[in-house]
């Protein structure tokens, strides 16, 4: 039997009693006229739609992002003049030297990173309901479908998901995708996804710039991300990475009301990571700008690296240091600037500020929000992509690509911007 | 062409992932009967489960607490044709 039809005896046999089994159940199972569908089908039949899938899953996305900026300002307002309550304090310290790190730099740098903490929070929590409700994996497989066009697929969005929060566990995700080359090019196209550490930097411009439609702008960024990563993926399957995707059929969790204990865990698991690197790795940072800066050292660091971003319109000095600390990690950006500009007061006022002195457009400010997103991922990222890909090369294609795309939009947006703005 | 073939097939022939429930409906199988039918060509190296937390995860000091480990498991079982591995 097994040489007539070309397979196992035992594989012949399950499948005629499948075949036989299947038959049966059609033949003498009596649906109700009227189908009683369950609640989770019901939603999937809209959710999953192959229209309106994508449609829906931009539709949450804005939604989620509305509701960080509908609630995050008065907390954030709290933060800030708690730090400039306590920046006023430490200014009185002596040795003048001492007062003035504490306040203009720890304070200051630290602080302007720490108000952000109320956004980035209220972001987790929204990722940690629809996590917990079962829509995060029917995004995963909305967008699993689109990717499949492109040649990428099995669960590569998964990582690309996490990536929202930071990309360090993002890329370590990737494990999760056992082909080798869906793997690589996912940790490839995983720090395009906007982590939270950039948050700041656009809810700071964002609110200075673009006031009374600051949640679409920080969702264009969103969007613009997976965009250059759907895009970035598509190129790389084609010319670098090129070969054979898998097949695949998933099984769905059913929907879930989340539990608060449940969205609790999951927000402080990822939001903790956040605090920790304010008090250690920026902490570190920021002394260490505001000693360059106070030695004199810092700026003609910046003046050397700004002509390179005069053609995206941010050529001057802060924005140049500000980038630089960035490479360490991306929340530095901001912290940099309460820095350099310590007396500004607030969020807005920061902004403001860097606008006034660096005679900064809206146009401006979006273009070293779309660098911020897309240049160079944070050291910790470059770290693990060496780890998990186990050679130099990968890490520093990644700097190179992230770089010098960056460079191309800023520039890009802000010459065609300022045809039709001047 | 057997049930557990069409499984292949639909899979093979498919322009994407499809989830369980979408199968059951185009090849007119029961849900239940299905994730049974998966199993077996499973076990018959035709499917594979992809699951998270493999070798790699066991060395891994994050374990109970690893955010990409839960988020990958509230998707729900995965399951790939084997002969398209590379």
């Amino acid at each position: 039997m097994s040489r007539s039809y070309g397979a196992e005896a035992d594989t012949l046999i399950a499948d005629a009693r499948y075949g036989y089994v299947s038959g049966l159940v059609r033949e003498v199972l009596k649906r109700p006229a009227v189908e009683r569908r369950m609640v989770s089908e019901v939603i999937d039949a809209v959710a999953l739609n192959r229209w309106l899938g994508i449609p829906i899953f931009l539709g949450v996305l804005y939604g989620l992002f509305q509701l960080v900026f509908v609630l995050s300002p008065p907390l954030t307002e709290l933060m800030e003049s708690g730090f400039g309550w306590l920046a006023e304090r430490a200014s009185g310290v002596s040795p003048q030297w001492l007062g003035a790190l504490l306040a203009d730099g720890v304070i200051d740098g630290v602080g302007s990173v720490l108000t952000f903490v109320p956004p980035i929070f209220l972001l987790f929590v929204a990722l940690s309901i629809l996590e917990d409700s079962g829509y995060m994996a029917r995004a995963a497989f909305v967008v699993d479908r689109l990717m499949h066009y492109i040649g990428l697929h099995g669960r590569s969005f998964l990582p690309m998901i996490l990536g929202f929060g930071c990309s360090v566990p993002a890329v370590m995700a990737t494990r999760v995708i056992e082909n080798p080359k869906d793997r690589l090019v996912t940790i490839l196209v995983v720090p395009f996804m906007s982590c939270a550490a950039r948050l700041p930097i656009y809810v700071l411009f964002a609110a200075a710039f673009f006031t009374s439609h600051q949640g679409v702008v920080v969702i264009s960024l969103y969007i613009v991300g997976m965009l250059i990563a759907i895009a970035a993926a598509w190129f790389l399957r084609k010319v670098v990475v090129t070969g054979p995707s898998g097949h695949f059929v998933m099984e769905l969790p059913p929907y879930r009301l989340p539990t608060l204990k449940g969205i609790a865990i999951h927000t402080w698991e990822r939001g903790q990571q956040f605090l920790v690197r304010a008090g250690t790795v920026i902490f570190a940072i920021m002394v260490v700008v505001w000693l360059l800066d106070y030695t004199g050292v810092l700026e003609p660091i910046g003046r050397a690296i700004a002509p390179v971003f005069a053609p995206a319109g941010f050529g001057q000095w802060q924005p140049a240091v500000g980038l630089l600390s960035g490479l360490m990690a991306k929340e530095a950006v901001v912290g940099t600037f309460g820095t350099l500009f310590a007396d500004a007061e607030g969020t807005a006022g920061l902004g403001r500020v860097i606008g006034a002195e660096l005679g900064w457009t809206p146009l401006i400010a979006y273009g070293f929000m779309l660098f911020t997103l897309v240049y160079v991922p944070c050291v910790a990222t470059l770290a693990v992509i060496r780890k998990e890909t186990g050679s130099w090369k990968w890490p520093l294609f990644s700097a190179g690509l992230s770089t010098g795309l960056a460079w191309g939009i800023a520039v890009l947006v802000y010459q065609i911007g300022s045809i039709f703005t001047a | 062409m057997g049930v557990l073939s069409l499984i292949t097939e639909e899979l093979r022939n498919a322009q994407g992932p499809l989830t369980l429930a979408e199968m059951g409906r185009r090849l007119g199988i029961e849900r239940s009967a299905l994730a049974g039918m998966l199993e077996f060509l499973v076990r018959k190296g035709k499917l594979r489960e992809v699951r998270p937390g493999l070798a790699e995860c066991s060395r891994c000091g994050a374990k109970g607490r690893c955010v990409a480990l839960r988020l990958s498991r509230t998707t729900g079982r995965l399951y790939e044709l084997v002969e398209d591995r590379p």
